[in-house]
């Protein structure tokens, strides 16, 4: 079974997800510490850290609701049924049969959350956070309830489900921390969640009916060339015979490559040996050791062919001159190289 | 005939040696007195800032009879001072609060300690700011009436004598005269110890009544007062206590329990300083400004006099009557539970009965919005619990109370158990012939039934009874220093400070206990069934294993 690194979190998810951790346990402990269920330090330190950290965590909230906005990884809570009761099957039962039952769901950094995990971040955002911070908030200005109008609110209330909340808080904490030990192997979620990366399985990556390509060219018009041909043979389909679902997306040297490569999974990379980062066969061989399991179709120049050639040599499925490609002869080099790719795949895996 | 009181005709016949002796001793005495004196008292003139030294003046020079002289001297230049002085609480001992049917002040309302100004004049009305008080109507007539001395005279020497002269008289004939010329040329602005001879003496003895008010407020430590601390600020009273027109700010009767107005500017409506708030502000902490939230709610002095009675000197904390009047071979007191005999010791005497002290006491705490409400003889009152004597208003949540500290003082007072009043008890022996008097008699239906025979007293059944009753005294006296104040924990703590006071929610003392109760228990059930899931998890596969 093949599996590949991607990004699963990247930097900022994981600042966020640390920074929160380690600020909720702070809130916890000194909240505890305030209400005299455990004494660990003074109640004015208690107090007043409790204050500090509830700020900085609304703070780090407003940037990540913004980030979540602009990045739409909001999606990632939309809940749904899809799974669930394979995955309340699975953590009652499979989970102790390990050889002989799969997690129904695998992660992929299109789809990070299981349904369980969509549904309990769901309530955790809409219910239990807006809860504890409205409570906090009253409370934190309790002193100005009179002058303001909230003279009718009762402290006792607000106190007690604030409380009420931190407990349930709590109890998602002790769940959360058990259940990000149940990867396999055991410490791999907490390892991904610490450099962002995971193993993951190769067809996870492979969306249904998707055929994703990348396109690596720093000629931003011959990508928009590509894009029109290849839109074009997608209407299509029977003179053309391309994959359902293709698309294209165009970056313009090996960095953003990279970076799109470990987020998302393609299933074929337009390669221009050029690039402002990278030249010449080099170019190649970085993609081709780092993604080796994606099929690279090469482009070159006028000047060199030799250079496609050598590339093929190393492993690329085909090169192609851009000086006298046109939509059909790119639409057949794409299907070929696929097709070749395929075949590959299931012959090693049937060696395997 | 003058000198027989005082024995010294046994002197006239002693030998020229000794006599010569004595005047020796006698002479190192007064010097020891005088120096003595010098170290507790400065330069009047320098302490005044004034313009005059009165020392210089010689309508001064007496010679003066009586201390109405002195007053007319004075008024001589200070033509408006005693007219002044009649018009306050010092002269009237009357107040008349919101309620106008009503009317409070020294002369009406009944104390926990020697029970009534009334019919007790010869010895309450030493501590009146004028001569000769004998029945309520006499005060008002006269501005000589004025005693200036007892407030401004800086020898030291000044002594009220009963009725509250200034000269002890004996069958209408003076027998004493002090050197009245020396103490009028003394005046000066009154120091901590002109107001320290009533107010640190009140309720019969040093620091007895209030409890942050004693004579180690003279020169007091930085622990005891950090404003009047000898070795820092070293505030007179009236420092605080600021004056206009004889009208001193800061009254026990007419109390601003929630000074909104912040510091104190020219231009502001008043310029009284006797609230913390006329030079601190309300949000003085600025290193922590979580406890700025606070004194919205919580007196400053709630927290800066951690305890009261700090200087050294006891205070009553608690009179029974009910054990006056016993011959002095019956005086074995009750036996007394252990911890109340070491915190609070007790004294017995015949003519007090007995008198718990005690000092650096924790106050009590409540909800005060400066209104206090006295249970004056005409009231009726409900015996079967104790009496309020006084009665602080207030409570939580109503725009204007804030927790204040009080010393709370538990007394058992006569009254009349078939009128259902509190009484006058007629204590203080008035002439030879006073044979009524509580002090001579011991016979509390006696000194009762005269007591009630003052003007304006209820009727008297003729019965007298004891019943329990409680009087606060607010605490705004002997702050201490910043690093000695409360901290969180004393009031945030299940073993709150303010445990008695339920009326609101209070984090760290309060809790909702049915969810502590449900949140602990959810915590739990999670733990407990992340722990077996877990050990499932590395158990099974290994049985299944095998």
């Amino acid at each position: 079974m093949t599996t590949r690194k991607a990004l699963l979190y990247t930097r900022y998810e994981r600042f966020w997800h640390w920074s929160q951790a380690i600020l909720m346990i702070g809130l916890m402990v000194t909240g505890l510490n305030a209400s005299s269920q455990i004494v660990v330090m003074d109640f004015a330190l208690a107090a007043h850290w409790h204050i500090i950290f509830a700020r900085t965590l609304i703070w780090l909230w407003i940037f990540t609701i913004f980030w979540f906005l602009v990045t739409g990884e909001w999606q990632q809570y939309i809940p749904t049924r899809h799974k669930m009761r394979a995955m309340v099957h699975y953590y009652s039962k499979g989970i102790f049969n390990p050889t002989q039952h799969r997690h129904p769901f695998r992660t992929t950094p299109r789809l990070k959350h299981n349904p369980l995990q969509r549904f309990t971040y769901l309530l955790l955002n809409v219910l239990l956070t807006p809860t504890i911070w409205g409570t906090g908030l009253l409370y934190m200005y309790y002193f100005q309830w009179e002058q303001t109008g909230l003279g009718f609110l009762s402290l006792r209330v607000i106190a007690g489900i604030h409380e009420a909340m931190a407990y349930l808080l709590l109890s998602f904490l002790i769940l959360h921390v058990y259940m990000s030990f149940t990867g396999r192997p055991v410490t791999a979620q907490i390892k991904a969640m610490l450099t962002g990366y995971a193993e993951i399985h190769k067809e996870d990556m492979d969306m249904m009916g998707q055929f994703q390509i990348l396109m690596v060219d720093d000629d931003v018009d011959f990508s928009h060339l590509v894009r029109a041909w290849l839109s074009n043979a997608r209407r299509n389909p029977e003179e053309f015979m391309l994959p359902a679902g293709l698309s294209v997306n165009c970056v313009v040297d090996l960095a953003s490559a990279f970076y799109s490569l470990r987020r998302d999974n393609y299933d074929l990379i337009l390669l221009d040996l050029n690039l402002p980062d990278s030249q010449g066969l080099d170019t190649f061989l970085r993609f081709h050791d780092s993604f080796s399991d994606v099929p690279i179709l090469v482009l070159t120049g006028l000047e060199e062919s030799s250079l496609g050639s050598q590339a093929v040599h190393e492993g690329a499925q085909d090169f192609l001159g851009k000086s006298e490609l046109n939509a059909k002869k790119l639409a057949r080099a794409i299907r070929f190289a696929s097709e070749r790719h395929q075949y590959s795949h299931t012959h090693a895996q049937q060696l395997e | 005939m003058v000198t027989k009181n005082f024995g010294l005709r046994a002197g006239m016949s002693l030998s020229p040696r000794l006599r010569t002796l004595l005047g020796v001793v006698l002479c190192f005495l007064s010097f020891w007195c005088a120096t003595a004196a010098a170290g507790v008292v400065q330069d009047p003139y320098k302490a005044a800032f004034s313009t005059a030294r009165h020392s210089k003046l010689k309508e001064l020079d007496g010679p003066f009879a009586s201390g109405q002289e002195v007053t007319r001297a004075c008024l001589h230049c200070h033509t408006e001072a005693a007219s002044q002085v009649m018009k306050t609480t010092h002269w009237t001992w009357q107040y008349a609060p919101k309620d106008a049917r009503r009317t409070y002040g020294k002369q009406h309302v009944t104390n926990a300690f020697c029970g009534s100004v009334q019919s007790n004049w010869k010895l309450c009305a030493r501590c009146h700011v004028g001569y000769g008080w004998k029945d309520p109507e006499v005060v008002g007539s006269s501005e000589e009436q004025v005693d200036c001395l007892v407030c401004h005279e800086q020898t030291g020497n000044y002594r009220k004598y009963p009725y509250g002269y200034a000269v002890l008289m004996s069958k209408g004939e003076p027998i004493l005269i002090p050197d009245l010329p020396a103490m009028a040329h003394s005046v000066a602005r009154s120091t901590r110890h002109n107001c320290g001879v009533c107010h640190f003496h009140g309720g019969a003895s040093d620091g007895a009544k209030h409890g942050d008010l004693d004579s180690s407020l003279v020169t007091p430590g930085r622990n005891v007062d950090v404003h009047m601390a000898k070795d820092g600020l070293n505030f007179n009273c009236s420092v605080c206590h600021t004056t206009q027109e004889h009208q001193i700010a800061g009254s026990r009767y007419a109390m601003k329990a929630h000074d909104t107005r912040g510091i104190k500017r020219p231009g502001h409506v008043d310029n009284t300083l006797s609230s913390c708030e006329s030079c601190h502000g309300a949000t003085s902490h600025r290193s922590q400004p979580l406890l700025n939230d606070h004194t919205y709610r919580i007196a400053c002095q709630t927290c800066h006099i951690p305890l009261y009675a700090r200087g050294g000197v006891k205070t009553k904390t608690s009179w029974d009557w009910s054990q006056a009047g016993r011959p002095a071979r019956d005086n074995k007191l009750p036996p007394e539970p252990a911890e109340v005999a070491a915190t609070h010791p007790a004294t017995y005497s015949r003519q007090h009965g007995v008198i718990t002290w005690g000092e650096n006491l924790v106050p009590q705490y409540a909800w005060f919005d400066g209104q206090v409400d006295y249970t004056l003889l005409h009231d009726k009152i409900d015996d079967t619990s104790p009496v309020p004597l006084n009665r602080i208003s207030g409570r939580h949540g109503d725009g204007k109370s804030r927790i204040w500290p009080f010393k709370v003082m538990k007394s058992k007072m006569p009254y009349d158990p078939v009128n259902k009043n509190m009484v006058i008890n007629h204590a203080v022996v008035d002439s030879v012939e006073d044979k009524e008097a509580f002090y001579r008699s011991f016979d509390w239906s006696r000194s009762v039934a005269a007591g009630m025979k003052s003007p304006g007293a209820p009727p008297f059944s003729g019965q007298v009874g004891f019943v329990d009753a409680t009087m606060y005294f607010p605490l705004t006296h002997m702050v201490a220093p910043k690093e000695s104040a409360l901290q969180c924990r004393d009031c945030h703590d299940p073993n709150s400070r303010l445990k008695d006071l339920t009326d609101f929610y209070l984090l760290g003392r309060d809790s909702s206990p049915w969810i502590r109760r449900l949140g602990g228990l959810l915590v739990l059930l999670t733990l407990v069934s992340v722990v077996i899931h877990g050990a499932l998890r590395i158990l099974l596969p290994g049985l299944q294993r095998r």
